[in-house]
């Protein structure tokens, strides 16, 4: 063995235990076997919708749920952040490929205190979005840094037409074993009730947040599976008025638990069928190589020389592409590549390349800001030429004209919920569908 | 995502058969791409749980093993990218009960220094013991820029350990 081999095996030596399991990789994989009730339910919860929304009462719960948040009415949600949270957000806008538009306000809505350490959930409107930002006390040494912020499009809310909306049920702060849930609700809550595995648990709604950190950790951490510590996973939030009573509910998805498996495309509205089908479909001014957007170098990469276009206004989200002979899937012949630009985020994330003669119609591709367990994903990709239009059908029967910018588009959609994505040419004819899920 | 007509999907016997026979080396890469040893075994639950997830995906233009250390290396580097901003496998880095105690130290910082591609290619080298065949299968790149790879990440710790030990 070489010097450079043996110095190596040191620096990360090999695990004296492997620490497999099958199972738990399979029920993190497997949605269908774990899926199939869920989706059960998650129809009888939309029989359920459908029947409220046919009555005074359940239009209230059903319809616009998200029209009114006073708290984030104007100016900046909640109360004045600290200087120093504005400052980071300021040098963190300043550095970023994806800045959010100068003149954002910083507010603090809601805090917690578990153990000793303080949470705050900041709260900043981007463009059309509404962005929450969760920090920790215990500073940067000590826990992970969540991404910069999570932001949901406000028409997706009020589209979505529930009152309680969870941004992310990730485990942010994993050294510390804490998990936090946290999102928002509608004027009329007062609380939100976060039922787990094995709990329930009643938490208030300040400046239409909520923020639910505990600890994650249960009887079995010695054993270094982390699957074991997170004891209890939330499953379901439902907002509760300041009666008590339920005012509507949100499942909470988790990879741990296992995403639903996605709808067909003739369970969802919306056509079922292609009209037209694109001839040789391509984005032609990536093939001819014009310089659309702006140029954006992503240094150390793989796909150096890349075009960033902002292609939603409804967020400051960038979208990069680029025509390569290179791509991260390992394929060797001209591809499509993307990535993606976070608001605040410094740099790109997450990479995809196709091979250019198979995008199709639409080229979707799932991304969170997160790295666990968003609510929210974003869906990025490319049209073909000839495209002319995108509709996005959610199961709540409500349509968004998705815009496209260079055959780029972003859109949200919630990750319990997969929607179906439409594209029509100039005629009006259907070219492509897909239900996209996380 | 649409994919290829000709799409075929991978089989869950043989993905289990890949995480059974390689289940420590997959750990291993993860633990030094991710910089904690423990983190390192819930990255590689998840990259299966999304290798299952989407393994009717797989479209059979390479090898399964290329596609699923794919999978463990991107979730890797997800896990990473919202992690502190420090070195690259200097958690997993002890000092040799009878080597130099900064050794290891100048070697997580040149391996931490090194760019991206350089520094995975000289983890499924070295902790995985890929082929060049498989590392350009997972990486995206030519096997003849693997050789090239490799070569400059090693010139580059050798370099860093002779400083040292000079």
């Amino acid at each position: 063995m070489s010097d450079l081999a043996r110095a190596l095996e040191t620096l990360v030596p090999p695990f004296d235990e492997s620490g497999a399991n099958w199972e738990d990789a399979l029920r993190r994989g497997d949605e269908r076997r774990r899926a199939r009730p869920l989706l059960l339910a998650f129809a009888a919860a939309l029989a359920v919708a459908a029947v409220l929304g046919a009555t005074p009462v359940g239009q209230a719960l059903v319809t616009g749920a998200f029209d009114r948040l006073s708290a984030w009415v104007d100016g900046a949600p909640g109360r004045p952040a600290s200087a120093e949270e504005r400052e980071l957000v300021a040098r963190a806008n300043a550095r970023s490929a994806a800045p959010i538009p100068d003149g954002t306000e910083l507010g603090l809505l809601v805090s917690t205190r578990v153990d000793g350490v303080r949470y705050d959930l900041l709260g900043f409107r981007d463009r059309g979005s509404l962005c929450l930002r969760l920090r920790s006390s215990a500073g940067v040494s000590k826990d992970i840094v969540r991404a910069e912020a999570d932001c949901v499009a406000e028409q997706l809310l009020v589209d979505l037409g529930k009152p309680v909306a969870a941004f992310s049920a990730a485990d942010p702060f994993p050294r510390s074993r804490m998990v936090a849930l946290y999102g928002l609700a509608a004027d009329r809550a007062s609380a939100v009730e976060v039922r787990g595995e094995r709990s329930v648990r009643r938490v208030p709604v300040t400046n239409n947040a909520f923020l639910h950190v505990y600890s994650g950790e249960g009887p079995r951490l010695g054993e270094r599976n982390r699957l074991d510590y997170r004891a209890d996973v939330p499953v379901r939030v439902t907002a509760l008025g300041a009666d008590g009573r339920p005012l509507g509910s949100v499942r909470i998805m988790s990879l741990k638990r296992g995403y639903p498996a996605p709808p067909s495309v003739r369970e969802l509205p919306g056509p079922v069928v292609i009209d037209h089908a694109l001839v040789a479909p391509h984005v032609g001014w990536l093939d001819r190589g014009e310089l659309r957007g702006e140029p954006y170098e992503w240094r150390n990469s793989f796909l150096p020389r890349m075009r960033k276009l902002h292609p939603n206004p409804a967020t400051s989200l960038r979208v990069l592409v680029s025509r390569s002979l290179v791509g991260v899937s390992g394929q060797r012949e001209p591809s499509y590549c993307l990535a993606t630009l976070w608001p605040l985020s410094e740099r790109p994330s997450g990479a995809l390349c196709v091979p250019s003669e198979r995008i199709g119609g639409l080229l979707v591709q799932p991304a969170s800001a997160i790295p666990f367990d968003a609510q929210f994903p974003v869906y990025y990709g490319l049209v073909a030429d000839g495209v002319e239009s995108l509709e996005l059908y959610l199961s709540s029967g409500a349509r968004a004209t998705i815009p496209i910018v260079d055959n780029v588009f972003a859109l949200q959609a919630p990750v319990a919920d997969p929607p179906k994505l439409v594209a029509y040419d100039a005629e009006h004819r259907v070219v492509a569908i897909e239900v996209i899920s996380y | 995502m649409r994919l290829s007509p000709s799409a075929k999907g991978a089989s869950l016997s043989e993905i289990e058969a890949l995480y059974r026979e390689r289940f420590p080396e997959f750990r291993r890469v993860a633990a030094a791409i991710v910089g904690d040893r423990d983190a390192a075994l819930d990255v590689v639950q998840d990259a299966f749980g999304l290798t299952i997830k989407r393994r009717a995906r797989f479209r059979g233009e390479g090898p399964l093993a290329a596609w699923v250390w794919r999978t463990v290396v991107n979730t890797a580097l997800d896990h990473r990218r919202a992690l502190p901003a420090v070195p690259a496998a200097v958690e997993g880095a002890i000092p040799p009960a009878n080597g130099r105690p900064e050794e290891p130290a100048a070697l997580a910082t040149a391996v931490a220094l090194l760019p991206e591609r350089q520094r995975l290619a000289l983890f499924l080298r070295y902790y995985a013991d890929l082929d060049y065949r498989t590392i350009a299968e997972t990486l995206g790149i030519q096997v003849g820029t693997v050789a090239a790879t490799l070569h400059a990440a090693r010139a580059a710790l050798r370099n860093a350990l002779s400083e040292v030990q000079s």
